[in-house]
């Protein structure tokens, strides 16, 4: 196994009294793209920005490795914060100043044909965040942290986002850390997927791994006893039962179709099964 | 990210400028349309209030704008640690603050303004204060009203603890109950060196905690809600704050405990005998038997010389710490008895400086406030209706009744200090002239006219009959005449009258000649042809007293030198001068002279160690001057 990046140990934060992160612990590589899941309140954002710095935990640390600086870390977040006021030209020039930047690639801002004298505060959504993508991309950033960003983007602006993502996996190894809850179009990208209920990972695999995992039955009875069930929808007279952790010999045992299910609709079906167990606890 | 911060922040100040001086010209514009003049302590007033403000604004506003633009988050995402990023935000601030103050400074000091008086040093503290405080508390809250309210609270407990610190040590200094210490007294204090540098340190280590705490805390500052940070904050604030209290009392005491109480005053009497008067209201007479004390009971301290000392009593000012009031009394110098003779109650000050006093032959005079104008800062003293009237106030020393004149002045709406250079009479009538500072020459009648006689650059003499004035290049002398004054000589020269401003009028006396310095040499200018005669060169002061004598202390350098080894003191009569004495200092320390009527009093400064300066005082008498010596005297 490669190095880890960076790493949070123990991490533990709470708002007032609540605790939204509780001796989390995880590791992320170099050149792995990993898509954090969960539901809202899970604690995916306050475990990015632990990680970016922009909050400081009551206990744990986050490990960086050399390459990993400050400096090498890009951080988007759902805010797409930036100086509203300031012109594009002005946010770009002061990013440059401050991270050391030489060189500024404003090719994806040109592609959107945004003007480098409009004010942030006129940008739309997609427009500010690939402003700030071409940013943190110039930073030559070891690690990127993206936060539930992918889904405010309409699909031209997203396909530049992702490709971007994806070369500099490719050019530079950025590991690349994404918390999203549209998966449809990324489904096949991310090396590893990661689910959070209640401030720590309940899933840590790889895609394939995740499908192999988890099945799906549909049927009117009841499943036998033996059978794992996750969680379970009712659509009409059907249900659908999702199994997990599923085993082949499963298949030998019980006459049941098993469905593969798509990354999609596993992660929403580990969500919806956190829901439910809290709600019966 | 400092050019950013350089660039906000001269943004904000801009925009202040801008308003200030849209104020100031619709303040200035509302008074030309009523036909006011200008009054430069209004000015100053607003000013001072608008730099106040400008502190706390400038102090609150480091976070505010980021958090307005939504840049919090990225700001913090930047390769700058946490201090470093509370420091790029503290420093252009602090040197605007700076900049502020010094332009600030510089205008007062131009239009040589009383408005603030001794406030002028609260006034300073204050600002700086306001704006570390302010600075503190730059993260409290995420809105900006709130952040203001708290800055309130937090000032409304730092400058009470910071004056019961100051007040304390003032009590401990002079040994009263702090309760005698007013509010009131902060204009005395702050001309006393030890106070003033006491009161600088208590607020600075006092305003420490709070910048202290912010940055130290700021090393965990994060998105988290203001109120987890407050808390890390007030951690560390409330030990701190507790730390920089002890300290200053510490340190107080350490000063103002430790040092002298506030230095007595000598005076060498007629008959070789010596008064202290010391505080609080102690009057020692010493001769060679010893030490004569009399106690006055008043918490007072003495203006630095008697009014007058005749042969049978000595005249004394003093300020009574109780209640801010002045008086006049008498010592007795057979029986050694205290007489009260006159009191002018707290508040009828003419400016926020000592008073001045005068004896013009039959009795003491001085300037007051009106009863409508007591206690009134400048601007609502200028403003009241009788803001321009003051009252000139008899003493009659013998039975201590008075009387008192009213003059109205257009120039009395300004609280400034009021010097008497003379006083006489035409055709039975008694005036007195007095100058204001920066302002003319006012002929004061006893019948309530006022007669302005124009300017003059520095101070003027009147001897002889003669109002001798300062040009430019020029000494313009008038004869002041019953009805007016008419222009008698004009002497071209760069002339300085009064080089050492220890007295300012020559008292019931008829000099024949005056001295002055012209262009840098001492010249005697004879009273009855007005002939100037070229003396000596002027390295050193010529002195002045009441009796019309004229005396010339040399300076081994000049300017003087600490390492001076010698002082020469002569007379100056008939044009010459004559030497009376050379005062050696050798390895005794740097000497100072004092002249008064009766001898010369010589304190020599000696150097103890890096930090500490003792000093001694020795008397000599006119005319041998021979020195005197007197037993219990430290």
């Amino acid at each position: 196994m490669s190095q880890a990046i960076i790493e949070a140990r123990d991490l533990s934060l709470g708002f007032s009294r609540r605790k939204v992160l509780d001796g989390m612990n995880a590791a992320f590589q170099k050149g792995e793209w990993a898509v954090i899941a969960g539901r809202n309140g899970a604690g995916k954002s306050t475990l990015l920005r632990l990680l970016a710095g922009v909050l400081l935990p009551d206990a744990g640390d986050v490990v960086r490795s050399p390459e990993a600086s400050t400096a090498k870390i890009g951080f988007i977040s759902d805010r797409l914060s930036l100086f509203e006021d300031w012109t594009i030209e002005r946010a770009v020039g002061f990013h440059c100043r401050v991270f050391a930047i030489r060189e500024f690639d404003d090719g994806l801002v040109r592609r959107l044909g945004i003007g480098t004298k409009s004010r942030i505060r006129s940008l739309s959504a997609g427009e500010r965040a690939i402003l700030h993508l071409s940013l943190v991309l110039a930073q030559k950033p070891a690690l990127l942290l993206v936060d539930e960003v992918l889904h405010m983007l309409d699909p031209y602006i997203r396909d530049l986002f992702v490709d971007a993502l994806i070369e500099a996996i490719a050019v530079r190894e950025t590991a690349v850390l994404t918390v999203n809850h549209a998966f449809s179009e990324i489904e096949r990208l991310p090396d590893r997927v990661l689910v959070m209920d209640d401030g720590r990972f309940v899933i840590d695999e790889t895609p394939e791994a995740l499908r192999g995992l988890m099945k799906k039955v549909v049927s009117r009875e009841a499943l036998p006893n033996g059978v794992p069930c996750f969680f379970k929808k009712t659509e009409g007279e059907y249900k659908e039962y999702y199994v997990y952790p599923f085993h082949e010999k499963l298949r030998g045992e019980q006459a049941l179709d098993f469905q593969d299910v798509a990354l999609p609709e596993i992660v929403k079906a580990f969500i919806g099964g956190g829901y439910e167990q809290k709600r019966m606890a | 990210m400092s050019r950013k911060e350089w660039r906000e922040v001269l943004g904000q100040c801009l925009v202040f400028v801008i308003l200030l001086a849209g104020i100031a010209l619709l303040i200035g514009g509302i008074d030309l349309v009523q036909g006011l003049p200008f009054e430069s302590e209004k000015f100053v007033i607003m000013l001072s209030l608008w730099l106040l403000s400008g502190s706390l604004f400038l102090g609150l506003s480091p976070f505010a704008l980021d958090g307005k633009q939504r840049g919090l988050e990225y700001l913090l995402t930047l390769p700058l640690s946490r201090r470093r990023l509370l420091l790029i935000k503290f420093l252009p601030r602090l040197a605007v603050i700076v900049i502020f103050y010094l332009a600030f400074a510089f205008l007062y000091g131009l239009i040589g303004n009383d408005a603030l008086g001794g406030s002028y040093t609260l006034f300073s503290l204050a600002y700086f204060a306001l704006f570390f405080i302010s600075f503190s508390l730059s993260v409290v809250h995420e809105n900006f009203i709130v952040q203001f309210i708290w800055a309130g609270i937090a000032m409304a407990g730092y400058l009470p603890l910071c004056l019961f610190s100051v007040m304390r040590g003032f009590a401990w200094k002079f040994k009263v109950p702090v309760s005698w210490v007013g509010f009131g007294i902060w204009h005395d204090l702050t001309y006393d060196l030890p106070t003033l540098a006491v009161s600088i340190a208590v607020f600075i280590l006092m305003a420490v905690p709070f910048v202290a705490s912010l940055f130290m805390a700021f090393a965990k500052f994060d998105l988290k809600p203001a109120r987890a940070f407050n808390r890390r904050q007030l951690l560390v604030f409330a030990p701190l704050l507790l730390a920089a209290f002890a300290i200053s009392l510490g340190l107080t005491y350490f000063v103002q405990g430790r040092s002298a109480h506030w230095d007595s005053q000598f005076t060498i009497l007629k008959d070789r005998r010596l008064l202290e008067a010391g505080f609080p209201g102690k009057l020692d007479v010493h001769d060679a038997n010893g030490r004569h004390r009399t106690d006055t009971r008043l918490a007072a301290f003495w203006d630095r010389r008697p009014l007058l000392a005749d042969r049978d009593h000595v005249y004394l000012h003093g300020y009574d710490t109780k209640d801010g009031s002045q008086f006049i009394g008498s010592l007795n110098l057979a029986d050694l008895s205290w007489k009260e003779l006159h009191r002018s109650p707290h508040g009828y000050a003419v400016s926020s400086d000592s008073q001045e006093f005068y004896y013009d032959g039959e009795c003491f005079v001085y300037l007051r406030r009106t009863r409508v104008g007591a206690g009134r800062p400048g601007r609502d003293y200028a403003q009241a209706a009788g803001g321009d009237i003051l009252e000139l106030v008899r003493v009659d020393p013998a039975s201590g009744k008075s009387r008192t004149n009213a003059f109205r002045h257009p120039q009395f709406r300004r609280q400034q200090k009021s010097f008497f250079i003379g006083g006489d009479e035409r055709e039975g009538l008694h005036f007195w002239l007095i100058v204001r500072q920066w302002q003319n020459v006012l002929r004061l009648w006893e019948d309530g006219r006022v007669e302005d006689l124009g300017a003059s650059k520095g101070l003027a003499i009147y001897a002889g009959g003669m109002l001798f004035t300062r040009g430019d290049g020029s000494l313009r002398i008038r004869r002041l005449l019953a009805a007016g004054s008419e222009a008698v000589k004009e002497i071209a020269g760069s002339f300085s009258l009064i080089n050492h401003p220890s007295f300012f009028a020559i008292e019931n006396a008829r000099p024949d000649e005056i001295y002055a310095v012209r262009d840098k040499r001492i010249v005697c200018i004879d009273l009855a042809t007005l002939a100037v005669d070229d003396v000596a060169p002027a390295r050193g002061h010529i002195w002045m007293l009441p009796s019309g004598d004229f005396y010339f202390v040399e300076f081994q350098s000049w300017p003087a030198l600490p390492s001076d080894q010698w002082k020469k003191l002569y007379r100056l009569k008939d044009g010459k001068l004559v030497l009376l004495k050379r005062f050696d200092f050798a390895d005794a320390g740097y000497g100072n002279i004092r002249i008064d009527a009766h001898g010369v009093i010589l304190t020599q400064w000696r150097k103890e160690n890096k930090n500490e300066m003792s000093g001694t005082m020795r008397f000599f008498a006119f005319p041998d001057l021979k020195e005197l010596r007197f037993k219990k005297l430290d």
